[in-house]
């Protein structure tokens, strides 16, 4: 006995297919291709040192350098994701990237180091 | 004041005066023994306590001020009383006073002053000056009347003198009129041994003509009979004349010895202030001599000075003028001291009366003045004297009490004058002692002493004196206490009990470098710390709270401790929970080296105050810490 799918069917699920397909490449193609979790400046605030050895992403925009430090750069950015707009000193080391000036934005992906450092290890424009 | 000086100076006149004799300047020796005592010298220790109270220039212009009536003065210096152009040596006025206290508080003699009155009246009247060549018998009785008007204890036997005095010129008279008979006695003889010399001379004479010179020259007895005849009867011309010269010049003796005995009387009694008893002594006189007797030969020079007119001859009339002027001054103060005490102005009626008895001490109308006025009198008196004693003694305190009771014995006293005077003493003893507090303030033990010397000097029993020389001993002591009360406090960080007491510890520390140093900081520390809790109490004000904090932070950091500045930061802490806690975490991640997480929360901060200046300092501060 031969099976028959109905064709209105198969006009069916094929949009609905692609459109699922679409949605997990923006969900997961565009985060530079990071599983890590969305950086919490709230949390960071209340108690950094619970947060040490984590890694987090963090979409900010560069506001002001700080300092300059022994290999690296003091930065400070705002939070772009759920605490907007508040401001975070973050540490980026020599060569993660190079040409910063206030008003970029950058996918960073940075991990909580030690007495509240948060390093950036990757950054990527946006 | 013033007034009051008169006053001391007129009690002190009557203190210092010897006795009311009246001698004359430089006569003493001229007048009887009896009537003139010692003068005693002026009391210069006396004058010079007395007059110098209250700015008085000198206390014989204050007393001419009050008594400059018809140049009447008393001159205390050389111990005088000048009753119009008339000077009157009163010498001790110490004797016056008591005799002026003595008066007032003796009762008036209880024989009967009228008729004593009437006796000198009637001798007055009957021996005028218009009953001339009175008969010999009223001149006798009026005599014997002295004997009845020195019955009366009120005369003194003053009246006995003048009787003493007329009898003893009666008696020389008759004496004068013995010598006088002896005079006629001796002239008469005299003429007859002139004539009896002339006889001789006439016969001697005869004979040398009626014989011949032969015969003469052989019975030469005859011729030296002549001769010694002549010689003889000469002789007794002259021893006659000798004779007759001794009779004059006894009778002369007699009559000037009566009038010298007489005139001394009256001038005493005149020098004395006896006036009444001068006036019935010249009236008696006037009848007992005539002619140049009524001249006066006794105590001209001093009379001269009575009488500072040139070419005036004193006479026993102008005696009694001066006599009877006086009674008339008398009696009129006497009057104006009645009407005085009636109006119940008394403080003046003393005043009358002190000055009346030093002229009139003798006179009835002084002597007789009511004895229960002379008593009211006698208490304002003694409170005057009072008062002059406590200004010798400057003690002000105790003249306000003074001329508080003088003013309940008499209306008139010039209280106003004497307690401006005390107001104007006390006050420049006052600021005297405030130089001095200042001196202790400035730690000028020199200026202190001096000007505590000058305060005593005004006023010696200014309580004040007293009080700050308590201050002075307190603050040697109380310096040390001071010095250990700053330091445990300054040790405790308890500044603002130190600034409670920031003058006392300025006094304290005048000398003392180092802590005045530190009290001037925490003094400015202070200073700005309340200024910045001011401001910010303002900004609170205005609804912007953490400005109002970020104020108390910088006062903070000028002195962490202060307790008004945690009163208002725990106030205010409340409102600025949020920004708090994130400076509290800050400082605290700071303070444990957790610079990343130090430079996170001041960011954070910032956010809620951007112009804070603390979130930045704190950001520029750990941002190069951060990876350390």
């Amino acid at each position: 006995m031969k099976a028959k799918i109905h064709p209105a069917l198969v006009a069916l699920i094929i949009p609905l297919a692609a459109v699922a397909v679409g949605g997990l490449i923006v969900l997961f193609g565009g985060r530079s291709g990071s599983s890590a979790e969305t950086f919490s400046y709230d949390r960071y605030i209340k108690a950094p040192g619970q947060l040490t050895g984590n890694e987090y992403s963090l979409r900010a925009e560069i506001d002001l350098l700080l300092s300059e430090a022994d290999g690296g750069r003091v930065v400070s950015v705002k939070c772009l994701d759920g605490d907007f707009g508040e401001k975070l000193a973050v540490f980026v080391p020599n060569g993660v990237g190079d040409a910063i000036y206030t008003g970029q934005r950058y996918e960073m992906s940075v991990k909580i180091g030690p007495k509240g450092r948060v390093v950036v290890n990757k950054m990527k424009k946006f | 004041m013033k007034q009051l000086g008169n006053i001391f100076a007129f009690a002190v006149m009557v203190c210092s005066g010897a006795s009311l004799s009246a001698q004359m300047p430089g006569g003493v020796a001229a007048l009887p023994a009896a009537q003139t005592p010692p003068v005693a010298a002026p009391n210069p220790t006396v004058n010079e306590h007395n007059y110098r109270a209250f700015e008085s220039k000198t206390s014989e212009n204050l007393v001419d001020r009050l008594f400059d009536v018809n140049k009447d003065s008393f001159d205390l210096e050389n111990g005088t009383y000048n009753w119009k152009g008339k000077t009157f040596n009163i010498g001790n006025t110490r004797v016056v006073k008591a005799r002026f206290e003595k008066y007032l508080s003796t009762p008036v003699p209880e024989q009967s002053y009228k008729e004593y009155k009437r006796i000198m009246d009637e001798i007055s009247s009957a021996l005028s000056a218009s009953n001339d060549n009175l008969d010999e018998d009223v001149i006798r009785y009026e005599w014997k009347r002295l004997f009845d008007a020195a019955e009366y204890d009120i005369d003194g036997n003053f009246c006995m003198l003048i009787a003493n005095n007329v009898y003893a010129t009666w008696r020389m008279r008759s004496e004068y009129d013995i010598f006088k008979g002896r005079e006629g006695a001796q002239e008469l003889f005299k003429k007859s041994e002139e004539t009896k010399l002339i006889g001789r001379m006439m016969l001697a004479n005869e004979v040398r003509q009626a014989t011949s010179v032969r015969r003469a020259i052989k019975d030469p007895k005859l011729s030296r009979h002549s001769q010694q005849s002549i010689e003889n009867a000469t002789q007794d011309v002259a021893k006659a004349s000798a004779d007759l010269l001794a009779a004059k010049t006894e009778k002369e003796i007699t009559g000037i010895q009566s009038v010298l005995r007489y005139q001394s009387q009256t001038l005493s009694f005149l020098l004395g202030r006896k006036f009444i008893h001068a006036q019935i002594s010249c009236a008696f006189y006037r009848h007992l001599f005539r002619g140049r007797a009524q001249e006066l030969t006794v105590g001209l020079k001093e009379v001269k000075d009575l009488f500072p007119v040139s070419d005036f001859v004193p006479t026993n009339d102008s005696l009694e003028n001066i006599a009877l002027e006086a009674l008339n001054d008398v009696r009129g103060g006497m009057s104006a001291v009645e009407a005085l005490y009636s109006s119940n102005q008394r403080y003046n009626a003393l005043m009358r009366l002190m000055e009346t008895f030093v002229l009139g001490e003798y006179c009835m109308e002084v002597q007789m003045f009511p004895f229960e006025k002379k008593a009211v009198l006698l208490k304002i008196y003694r409170e005057l004297s009072t008062i002059q004693k406590l200004v010798d003694n400057k003690d002000y305190g105790a003249i306000e009490e003074s001329v508080a009771q003088m003013e309940k014995l008499c209306s008139d006293f010039p209280s106003s004058e004497i307690l401006s005077g005390v107001k104007t003493a006390q006050r420049v003893s006052n600021m005297h002692l405030m130089s001095a507090r200042q001196a202790a303030i400035a730690g000028d033990a020199e200026g202190v002493k001096r000007s505590i010397e000058e305060a005593a000097k005004v006023w010696p029993l200014n309580p004040e004196i007293a009080k700050l020389n308590d201050e002075i001993i307190g603050m040697a002591s109380g310096s040390a206490k001071f010095t250990e009360k700053f330091d445990s406090l300054y040790d405790s960080g308890s500044f603002r009990q130190i600034v409670a007491e920031a003058p006392e510890y300025g006094i304290v520390f005048a000398r003392d470098a180092e802590r005045a140093k530190k009290l001037k900081d925490i003094v400015s520390k202070t200073g700005q710390i309340d200024m910045l809790i001011a401001q910010a109490a303002e900004f609170v004000a205005q609804k912007n709270p953490y400005y109002a904090w970020e104020l108390l932070e910088s006062a903070k950091k000028i002195e962490p401790s202060d307790p008004e500045l945690a009163r208002a930061m725990s106030n205010l802490a409340p409102h600025v929970a949020d920004y708090v806690k994130l400076l509290s975490s800050a400082a605290k991640a700071e303070e444990n080296g957790n610079w990343a997480e130090a430079l996170n929360l001041y960011l954070a901060a910032q956010k809620i105050l951007p112009a804070s200046a603390t979130c930045r300092q704190g950001i520029e501060r750990t941002a190069p810490l951060y990876n350390k």
